[in-house]
């Protein structure tokens, strides 16, 4: 990639009339050559051009290239034999005998060739550099080369300091790295009666990224109070901010990152960050628990910064999952009629609360068992005892143990990519049936119903209270959300609406029936959710979208004792999250969904009614 | 390694090679005394009897009952005292989960110990006495291991419904519980949660699934098990015989009934703290009423009145019994307090060897039973009825059906101990009505009579399996 401002103006050579050639030459780092030449260079096009990209001053004058190396060329080694090293049309070859006398270090090479340009030169010179790391891939070598470029030539503008009495102040609180090119950042300024013009974000190898007009403000009454700042002063300009901003190209290093803050007046100070915060789990609750900063639904915090930062954080995770070791107990039937998929997450002791009442159940021999390890810290625990359970129970089942905790979907997901069945059965390691036969009656109703895509059964509560009987959507008096509700929820299993079998909104993935090929056509379930729910809804919505039903069998019946896996104190802000994506990705869907099920229902009285949700104290 | 299971094949003329039935109890009563294992025993030496019959008794030994140490290394199985048929099972206590009655991280003990015995033994039967410290997985196994073998189950007390040692009596506050729910044991046990108590059940459920018939000695567990969930066909009531040694004597010729025992574990259950705060109270009773004499007598002196009537008699109470022990702390303590303060009337013997029993129920009137949990077929009942003593005992549960009030003996109101020192007064005011009681007394089920309804029992069972030709789910 190169970068030029256009052809030489004419006359360009200088009155003192260098001769043409590399001037000097410094590795900017293990894998990349700078150097400095003229612009005009004799045309002499052997070979092709090593240059990687190329910068040229404003004036021309002279410009500066960038040429990556293989491997194993370096420093160390004085240099590739050969380079050749191009401008436009003209290329200049250079011998490893020519950089013998031209080779020296970096920061003279800034000192004598750089340090007298003009700051927007420098500036731009910098953010060349930066851009390199984007191109053939970043090593750190190359990261602590820009950074050091960038430390040289940059404007350093006033520090800021916290103080009751300054004009203008700016302080990073934390910067979440995402991944190397997205990052999420909280912090807060003030600049007392003067209007914010720019906040950029410098990343330490020199990439800049323009916030001001992109990041989220929010009233930050602690700072206002410790700022001395007058009554209602926040109501106009919020004092904090928060961004998830991605760079043109990544950044490795950790430190150095530094938040520029400019006034209308031209005025600046500068802030140092903190080093970045890198682990996924606590960036994801920093970002869920910006969710509170809203007043009321801001679409733009969360559809600006909370939605892309917890995504990108979930596509991370996703893709970094993988299987470790599939491990067979026992023959597991190679064509199996249905595939059960059990993710196991934080616990293992259930399987044996499943085993004991599937080993009762002759009709669980055709089927392939398929527990997911998602806690792969329980695996060693859980290699001893399926080996005893496998013995003591004789049934075969398969054990997948995943890479690192991937979450629900993308547990199910990988069970269902080892899965042979024709039929797939997303099951809850803590559902256990309430008596044989289960798994066959759902066989043949699903086989038996035309165009289906999603089958469940009713779920109870060890108190034989039901805890699903399909799932439906509300909006509660006011709110623009939908939720997920199940039908009959705490009423007696035997209550007669409740054991009528029929089409309905949508199913619980807890005990999920589906056909193998369609959830691969679908992909499977989405992890656009945090820590499970809505996942089954957004399921069951698409799979209506491929024109199938999704059905409700209430013969037959499983107990489904929930709540016993998850932690609950995280629960509650992934929730809001959850619902309001949902919403924001369904809503047309779930409306038209809901008018038509409201039609076809035989009265009202068969749903139950709620009070609406914001009147009463959020369960859960 | 297993055995190759080949039978022997008898000669012509020879009589017919014995079935055999393997019996599996948690403990064995020469390690600890014990009711459901002295029974099961008996059980065993009558069978040993038998011309069609040859018997195992296995038996697990292990802590916390006993401090045996593994006997061999590779084997959980080891001979006990060198008799042939019967057998020690050892078992570490730190795997047995206590909740589940399972073995929690291994099943070796069944998927490789068991099954090699099981394989060699190859018995006809299998019945089960108990699968306190062995897990009740073992069902299954043997399910699995001899899938034509009839499985019979022979339950004691409650421990598939409850908890708490298998008592169902409330934990708060120590009241008798009729039925169980996941809500109602998780409010005795507030620590486990409703779903997990569910769990236990569907848990154990599903593993005695695999039993073909349940042998109960009382109508009260019959009644709590049908209600719990075990299929009333499979549940058949049937007494425990006793081989018990002496027909019942002829009583001698004592005027006064005042001489009270009581046999068995000492342990809160038992409600042998009940009984001494009775005799307590009779105690103080008596020094009042002393203390009235000593000024009749006066009033006679002075007065000239005719004298009152005999004082009362006094009530002297023999304790037979062991296992204090194992009790915790708290009981410990009041035991020995309520001990010191009764030391006028009461004697505590200590443990017992069964075959000393008919000589101290010679040194006994009255049996008293006041256990504070529902009982099942209490052994020590059918031993006095055996010797000709009437019983007193709680008005609940087994105790209340093996006693008729006023026929074979007397109630009084469980765990209250005033009601019992009511009671004992009655009894021992009036020999008349000891004479009465005594007559009142039920034949006792003797091991002959019980033998034959038992191996009747088997013996339908494998006419049945014969029948189907088909090894049962």
């Amino acid at each position: 990639m190169t970068r030029s401002i256009g052809d030489p103006p004419p006359g360009a050579r200088s009155s003192s009339h260098p001769p043409p050639g590399v001037r000097a030459a410094a590795w900017l780092s293990d894998d990349v050559l700078l150097t400095v030449a003229d612009t005009e260079a004799p045309n002499d096009s052997e070979g092709a051009p090593n240059t990687t990209a190329r910068f040229v001053r404003a004036g021309g004058a002279e410009w500066i290239s960038a040429i990556r190396v293989p491997p194993g060329v370096g420093p160390l080694t004085g240099g590739p034999e050969r380079l050749v090293v191009a401008n436009g049309d003209a290329a200049l070859v250079l011998h490893r005998r020519d950089l013998e006398g031209k080779l020296i270090d970096l920061r003279a090479l800034l000192r004598d060739h750089v340090a007298s340009w003009t700051v927007e030169e420098r500036v731009r010179f910098v953010a060349f550099l930066a851009s390199l790391l984007a191109v053939d891939g970043a090593s750190e070598s190359l990261a602590e080369g820009a950074y050091l470029v960038r430390e040289a030539l940059r404007e350093r503008l006033p520090l800021a300091v916290s103080e009751i009495a300054a004009p203008r102040t700016l302080h990073v609180d934390r910067l979440h790295r995402i991944s190397e090119r997205a990052f999420y950042i909280q912090g807060w300024c003030h600049l007392g009666d003067a209007l914010l013009a720019s906040l950029t974000a410098v990343a330490p190898e020199g990439s800049r990224v323009e916030l001001a007009a992109h990041a989220f403000r929010h009233p930050r009454p602690d700072i206002a109070e410790f700022l001395r700042l007058r009554e209602g002063y926040e109501r106009t300009v919020p004092l904090g901010f928060v961004a998830y901003f991605e760079t043109d190209a990544p950044s490795l290093r950790r430190d150095g990152w530094v938040v520029e803050l400019r006034d209308d007046a031209g005025r600046g100070i500068e802030a140092i960050a903190p080093a970045p915060q890198a682990e996924a789990g606590p960036t994801r609750d920093a970002v869920l628990a910006d969710l509170r900063i809203e007043r009321r639904r801001n679409a733009a915090l969360r559809e600006n910064h909370i939605r892309p930062a917890l995504t990108k954080l979930q596509e991370l995770r996703e893709q970094a999952v993988a299987i470790d070791a599939v491990e067979d107990y026992g023959s597991v039937p190679s064509k199996p009629s249905v595939s059960i998929v059990v993710p196991l997450y934080g616990r293992v002791d259930l399987i044996e609360h499943q085993l004991v009442h599937f080993a009762n159940d002759p009709e669980l021999g055709d089927s392939e068992l398929i527990y997911v390890l998602d806690s792969p810290e329980l695996g060693e625990q859980l290699a001893q005892f399926a080996g005893q359970l496998h013995a003591l129970y004789r049934l075969p089942f398969r054990v997948v143990t995943l890479s690192a905790n991937g979450g629900f979907s993308i547990a199910n997901n990988l069970g269902a990519e080892v899965a042979r069945g024709r039929r797939l059965l997303l099951l809850n390691s803590d559902v256990i049936p309430a008596a044989p036969g289960w798994l066959r009656m759902m066989l043949d109703f699903f086989e038996a119903t035309p165009k289906i895509g999603a089958l469940a059964p009713k779920l109870l509560y060890e108190d034989e209270a039901m805890q699903h009987a399909g799932i439906y959507f509300q909006q509660p008096a006011g709110e623009p959300e939908w939720w997920n509700e199940h039908y009959f929820k705490g009423l007696h299993r035997e209550l007669p609406a409740a054991n009528v079998a029929r089409p309905v909104p949508a199913v619980t993935a807890a005990c999920l029936m589906t056909d193998a090929g369609l959830y691969e056509r679908l992909g499977g379930l989405r992890g656009l959710y945090v820590q499970g729910d809505y996942e089954d809804s957004d399921f069951c919505l698409r799979v209506r979208e491929a024109g199938f039903e999704c059905w409700y069998v209430p013969e037959v019946e499983l107990y489904h004792l929930e709540g016993q896996s998850y932690p609950n104190a995280t629960r509650q802000a992934s929730s809001d999250y959850n619902r309001w994506l949902h919403t924001r990705l369904w809503d047309q869907t779930i409306q038209q969904t809901m008018a038509k099920f409201a039609a076809d229902e035989a009265g009202a009285a068969t749903r139950p009614t709620r009070v609406p949700r914001s009147q009463t104290v959020a369960e859960e | 390694m297993p055995f190759s299971g080949v039978r022997a094949t008898p000669k012509t003329g020879a009589t017919v090679a014995k079935r055999k039935v393997l019996f599996i109890c948690h403990n064995h009563p020469k390690v600890r005394p014990g009711g459901a294992e002295a029974y099961a025993y008996e059980l065993h030496c009558a069978l040993r009897d038998s011309s069609e019959w040859e018997p195992t008794f296995v038996a697990r030994t292990g802590p916390p009952l006993s401090p045996t140490g593994r006997p061999h290394p590779g084997t959980c199985f080891s001979p006990v005292d060198g008799a042939s048929g019967e057998y020690f099972v050892y078992g570490d206590d730190y795997d047995f989960d206590w909740l589940f009655g399972t073995m929690h991280h291994s099943k070796e003990l069944y998927t490789r110990h068991f099954r090699e015995f099981l394989l060699a033994l190859s018995p006809d039967v299998v019945h089960f006495q108990h699968t306190l410290f062995l897990g009740y997985d073992l069902l299954r196994e043997v399910r699995n291991t001899l899938p034509d073998v009839p499985i019979l189950y022979t339950l004691h007390e409650f421990l598939p419904i409850c908890h708490n040692n298998g008592q169902m009596i409330r934990t708060m506050d120590g009241d008798p519980c009729t039925h169980d729910s996941p809500r109602r044991c998780n409010e005795c046990f507030p620590a486990i949660t409703p779903q997990t108590f569910f769990l236990r059940k569907r848990f154990i459920q599903a593993q005695m699934s695999t039993v073909d018939r349940f042998i109960v000695p009382s109508a009260l567990l019959r009644d709590r098990f049908v209600d719990w969930g075990l299929p009333p066909e499979k549940v058949k009531l049937e007494e425990y015989g006793r081989r018990i040694a002496s027909a019942q004597p002829e009583p001698d010729d004592r005027e006064q009934r005042d001489r009270l025992g009581f046999f068995g574990q000492l342990s809160p259950y038992k409600g042998i703290d009940v009984l001494l705060e009775a005799m307590r109270e009779l105690h103080r009773e008596d020094r009042r009423e002393a203390g009235t004499d000593l000024a009749n007598a006066v009033a006679e002196r002075i007065g000239g009145s005719r004298p009152r009537e005999t004082a009362s008699a006094r009530p002297q109470l023999r304790i037979h019994g062991a296992n204090l022990d194992l009790q915790e702390h708290a009981f410990r303590d009041k035991f020995d307090r309520l001990l010191d303060e009764t030391r006028d009337r009461v004697t505590l013997v200590g443990s017992y060897k069964r075959d000393r029993l008919s000589e101290l129920m010679a040194g006994v009137d009255w049996v008293v039973v006041p256990s504070i949990w529902w009982e099942n077929s209490p052994l020590v009942i059918q031993e006095a009825f055996a010797h000709g003593k009437p019983v007193i005992c709680s008005d609940i549960g087994g105790m209340a059906e093996k006693v008729t009030d006023g026929v074979s003996g007397l109630h009084f109101r469980v765990g209250d101990s005033l009601s019992l020192a009511n009671a004992i007064r009655r009894a021992v005011d009036s020999p008349a009505l000891w004479d009465a009681l005594r007559a009142g007394i039920p034949r006792v089920h003797t091991m002959d009579d019980h033998v034959p309804v038992v191996v009747g029992m088997y013996e339908r069972l494998l006419e049945e399996r014969a029948v189907e030709g088909v090894a049962a789910p």
